[in-house]
């Protein structure tokens, strides 16, 4: 590997590179390009949207950069005739693999230089904040590409073979399974939606898979255009020579002016296509200084007097802050969604984004306390477009109200970042986690039936004691049976089935309580998400219409809600794909492993986790005509759970059910409750 | 140190390059001989590994070419007909090069390639780029590499096109000397390069093999079909049409000329002993001469 023939045949390969002018060409061209856009970034979330285009984006052309440069370094020793002496030395394999190594040095060119440049004129944080993905990415696209078109060109010289060749492994490649999280998208479903990612909304791919799978999609799209590249020097191809490198260089010419000519198109499509976004995105400015404010002031009640007219929402709120910190607060921050409009204060305030600063005319000493009165309105209405599937996480319609927690309707302190743009941990972060004492919600709107996650304490009124989030929904079609713990938000068209899936849910939650007794119920949600443990016995095989659960608890509440397009939307019952799409990109970004409850799954695991819904389900329902249940029907280990629970008592089940997520799969794989049973007792 | 060539095949989408050649090639210089198109590319390229043939089988020293290419690679110096440098290595850079691929030994390699630089007279342009170079320099740079290595096979193809007279000599020198211990494979279409330096020739036309052997026997076979005759430039069309015309001289209104008969064209017209571009020539025009391989071979 490091023999003097790997080193010369390396350091030949660069130079030659190196001496081509369309080498420099093509890097002035991208570093112009990179610099312009990153300059043109402005505020710092605008630069995370255009940031993710310009990965995409980016991937794409040194993608074709990296196969044209490639072939053109076998066409320029192809022109110079040089291949024709070459082929007949004594070589092997470590220097074709020294030339790969050498062209890829080369074209790594193309990724580093307009990088440095673009990193030493701006101040890009969000660009350095994806740079280890989008390197990682590039390298391994640049490694890939050239690998492969190198490859093929040595080996099989032009001919069809060699594209067909391309495109499989390619294919392979990029199917392969994302490590960290598994693509929820079929595979031609993933190929369809890769050749159609131009102009599509970016956050959603990063959004749905996840920087990782995104890589694979990038693969996909790279496909492409390797393909329409590869394809089009099959096209002009006029003879062959195995060996040679046929006719690259007017091919490479002509597969690099289309190669140019559709990035940059495309590219065009993205920055356009993020007109709307950037206005949005604008209103984000400054979302990423994290300011802590947390630490500085708190909210500790709330009154809200809420009111809509059409798709206006007309608010007022009083607030009492409090500063929680060592020092004098002057002025602290508060975030709201950017469209709601603050019409009144008591202080005076400035908004940028959703960002409100607040400026209090004296400093307010540790521990004191002041009133904060806002009144806003406005729209609320936020969308997100996918093929072929609507994604709308919040919005006020005349029809619907459906402003969950992370909705940003009512002040938090702070500033929150609201982009989906990165990774769903930062999504999702700690939005609104208030430890308010209290918080009253009074509805001054007839026209909707509403609900919320706070007890209805009288007509119209929601209050709660130590709140930590508050999401209200409203709808003509939704009914709301909030029972002790438990509140049911759902579509009427499923009255029947939901009122079951709501008792089922009580008795589990109750079960769980019972079983998990360190756990508090407060808590439940997070036992809920964490895979290790039971977690996913919540999960009811049979009612697969449980699409959104898992809303945070407030007190000991536990809010649920199905089917929430269907509940609170004027479009009618959703289709079953619709469905499952919120239910999969709501889980995924909560990080549940609900497809497991939604696709039959036939691992022992899964009928292990039945059995204890069963378990738990019977025990639940001891006092009715349930219990004339035929226990022999029960899954065999949730015979043995009850026959151990008249033996040993709930404490003896407590203890078998912290020990079965350990076991192995061959372990539920068995049918015999006998042996399980002895097992429990053994232990 | 022998190439067998066996019922070799090789056919470019409707182009017969090669018909069903046998050839064997032992120590010396052995010459190919054929008009454009011939083949002899194709036969080159395929003895030095670079191009796979249709059927037949090729056996250098031992080992079967198709089978142990590398094999035959590491004893080979090949001169191919239209080769390149890169343009930005100097001339003692790409000797560098090659000779680092060819595994000379570096504490060698130095004193080797000021030797073949010395050898066809490049020592003084040692340190420029190839681009700058010209054809005829190329050609020679070109030589200079495949006998890198000290290579028991060479095969060079067409290797003084481009050389000037002075060079040409030179360097058909060079080839007898190195012959002495080594088989060398010398293509050209030019009779007088290989009529210098070589007993031992093959032509071929049309990738078919027209005759292998001793040129001495060759010859023999072509006595009493060369022909010199003058006749009046009339009757040059009469002259043409019954015979093969080698070459020819007007002075007046008279014409000599030098042609291949089966019988005396002309009553004046007198024998003459035959040179290998009469025989090569009329086996460009399809002159049947009554030699074959057996014939030739005795
Ligand atoms: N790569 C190729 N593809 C198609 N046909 C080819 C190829 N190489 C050679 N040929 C054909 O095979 C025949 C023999 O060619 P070859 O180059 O071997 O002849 P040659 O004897 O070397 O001629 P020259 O004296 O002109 O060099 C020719 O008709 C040529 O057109
Ligand atoms: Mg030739």
């Amino acid at each position: 590997m490091t023999s003097r023939r790997f080193w010369k045949r390396f350091s030949l390969e660069l130079r030659f590179g190196l001496t081509s002018k369309l080498f420099w060409v093509v890097m002035a061209l991208w570093t112009v390009m990179v610099v312009s856009v990153t300059q043109s970034m402005q505020g710092i979330t605008a630069e995370i949207y255009l940031t993710q285009s310009f990965y995409l984006t980016s991937t794409v052309f040194i993608s074709i950069c990296t196969a044209t440069l490639t072939l053109m370094n076998a066409s320029r020793s192809r022109r110079h005739n040089f291949l024709a002496l070459e082929l007949s030395l004594p070589i092997d394999f470590e220097v074709p693999f020294a030339q790969y190594l050498g062209n890829l040095t080369l074209n790594l060119g193309l990724l580093i230089p307009p990088l440095v440049a673009a990193l030493t004129l701006g101040p890009l944080r969000s660009f350095l904040y994806g740079l280890d993905t989008y390197l990682a990415t590039q390298l391994i696209s640049i490694s890939f590409v050239s690998l492969l078109t190198f490859w093929a060109a040595r080996r099989f010289g032009a001919r069809p073979v060699s594209f067909f060749l391309i495109f499989g492994i390619w294919m392979f490649f990029a199917s392969i399974p994302n490590p960290l999280r598994p693509i929820n998208t079929s595979f031609p479903a993933v190929t369809l939606l890769s050749i159609l990612r131009v102009g599509m909304d970016p956050f959603w791919v990063n959004d749905l898979f996840g920087k990782v799978s995104q890589g694979a999609l990038y693969t996909w799209f790279d496909l492409f255009y390797v393909g329409v590249t590869v394809s089009l020097i099959f096209l002009w191809r006029q003879r062959y020579s195995r060996s040679q490198f046929g006719v690259f260089s007017r091919l490479g010419w002509v597969g690099l002016g289309i190669g140019l000519i559709v990035t940059v198109g495309a590219a065009g499509i993205y920055l356009n296509s993020f007109t709307a976004h950037l206005q949005a995105a604008d209103a984000y400015a400054g979302a990423l200084t994290t300011a802590n404010e947390e630490d500085r002031v708190s909210i500790s009640t709330y009154d809200l007097a809420y009111r809509s007219e059409g798709e206006q929402v007309f608010i007022t709120a009083e607030m009492t802050i409090q500063n929680v910190s060592q020092g004098a607060v002057d002025q602290f921050l508060l975030t709201l969604f950017h469209t709601l409009a603050v019409t009144d204060a008591n202080y005076p305030i400035e908004r940028e984004g959703h960002t409100l600063t607040v400026r209090l005319d004296a400093p307010l000493a540790p521990g004191d306390r002041v009133t904060l009165r806002l009144s806003y309105e406005g729209p609320l209405d936020y969308w997100e477009t996918v093929i072929g599937t609507v994604r709308r996480p919040y919005f006020v319609t005349s029809d619907a109200v459906y402003l969950p927690y992370y909705a940003m309707w009512y002040p938090t302190v702070g500033t929150r970042m609201q982009a989906h743009a990165l990774s769903d941990s930062y999504a999702t972060a700690p939005i609104a986690s208030l430890p308010a004492q209290h918080f009253r919600l009074q509805i001054l709107d007839g026209s909707l039936p509403f609900a919320s996650n706070l007890p209805q304490t009288d007509a119209g009124v929601f209050y709660g004691e130590n709140v930590t989030w508050v999401s209200l929904f409203g709808s003509q079609r939704m009914i709301s049976p909030a029972q002790a713990e438990v509140t049911l938000v759902t579509s009427n068209v499923y009255e029947q089935k939901s009122a079951g899936d709501l008792n089922d849910i009580q008795a589990l939650h109750r079960a769980y309580s019972r079983y998990f007794p360190e756990v508090p119920v407060d808590s439940v949600t997070a036992l809920m998400f964490d895979e290790a443990d039971m977690a996913s016995t919540l999960c009811v095989p049979e009612s697969g219409s449980i699409a959104f659960l898992g809303l945070p608890p407030v007190q000991n509440q536990v809010l649920l809600v199905l089917n929430p397009l269907d509940a609170l939307t004027d479009a009618g019952p959703v289709t079953e794909s619709a469905a499952q799409f919120v239910a999969d990109s709501y889980w995924s970004q909560l990080g549940g492993p609900l497809e497991d409850c939604q696709y039959e799954d036939p691992t022992a695991r899964m009928e292990a986790r039945r059995a204890i819904n069963a378990f738990l389900w019977r025990t639940a329902h001891t006092d009715e005509a349930d219990a004339a249940l035929d226990e022999a029907a029960l899954p065999p280990l949730a015979q043995a759970l009850l026959t151990l629970q008249r033996e040993q008592g709930d404490a003896g089940v407590i203890r078998v059910l912290e020990q079965l997520p350990q076991q192995s799969d061959a372990f539920f794989a068995s049918d015999d409750a006998a042996a399980y049973l002895e097992w429990m007792r053994g232990d | 140190m022998s190439i067998e060539v066996t019922q070799v095949s090789k056919r470019y989408g409707k182009v017969q390059a090669l018909d069903n050649v046998t050839l064997s090639i032992n120590k010396g210089i052995f010459g190919l001989l054929g008009p454009n198109g011939a083949g002899k590319t194709t036969l080159m390229r395929i003895l030095a590994t670079l191009t796979p043939f249709d059927s037949g089988s090729v056996v250098v020293n031992g080992h079967d070419l198709q089978r142990f290419p590398g094999k035959v690679r590491q004893s080979l110096g090949y001169l191919p007909q239209d080769f390149g440098f890169y343009p930005d290595l100097t001339a003692y850079q790409t000797l560098d090069y090659i000779g680092t691929m060819k595994n000379v030994p570096p504490q060698r390699l130095q004193a080797d390639i000021q030797a073949l630089l010395e050898l066809v007279n490049l020592s003084d342009v040692a340190r420029r780029k190839v681009k700058g170079f010209s054809g005829g320099m190329r050609q020679r740079l070109g030589i200079a590499q495949a006998l890198l290595g000290d290579p028991q096979v060479l095969i060079v193809d067409e290797p003084t096109a481009g050389l000037d007279p002075e060079e040409r000599v030179r360097f058909r020198n060079l080839l007898s000397r190195l012959s002495s211990d080594r088989t060398v494979l010398l293509s050209t279409h030019i009779v007088g390069d290989i009529e210098a330096v070589s007993t031992n020739i093959a032509i071929l036309n049309k990738g078919r093999l027209i005759f292998a052997g001793q040129s001495s026997g060759l010859l023999d076979q072509a006595q009493g079909y060369v022909w010199e005759l003058t006749v009046p430039q009339s009757e040059w069309e009469k002259i043409e049409r019954q015979t093969t015309i080698v070459s020819s001289r007007t002075h007046g209104s008279q014409i000599t000329m030098r042609v291949l008969a089966h019988q005396q064209p002309t009553p004046d017209a007198q024998p003459e002993t035959p040179t290998l571009e009469d025989i090569y020539l009329a086996v460009v025009h399809d002159f049947i001469l009554p030699v074959s391989e057996e014939a030739a071979a005795k």
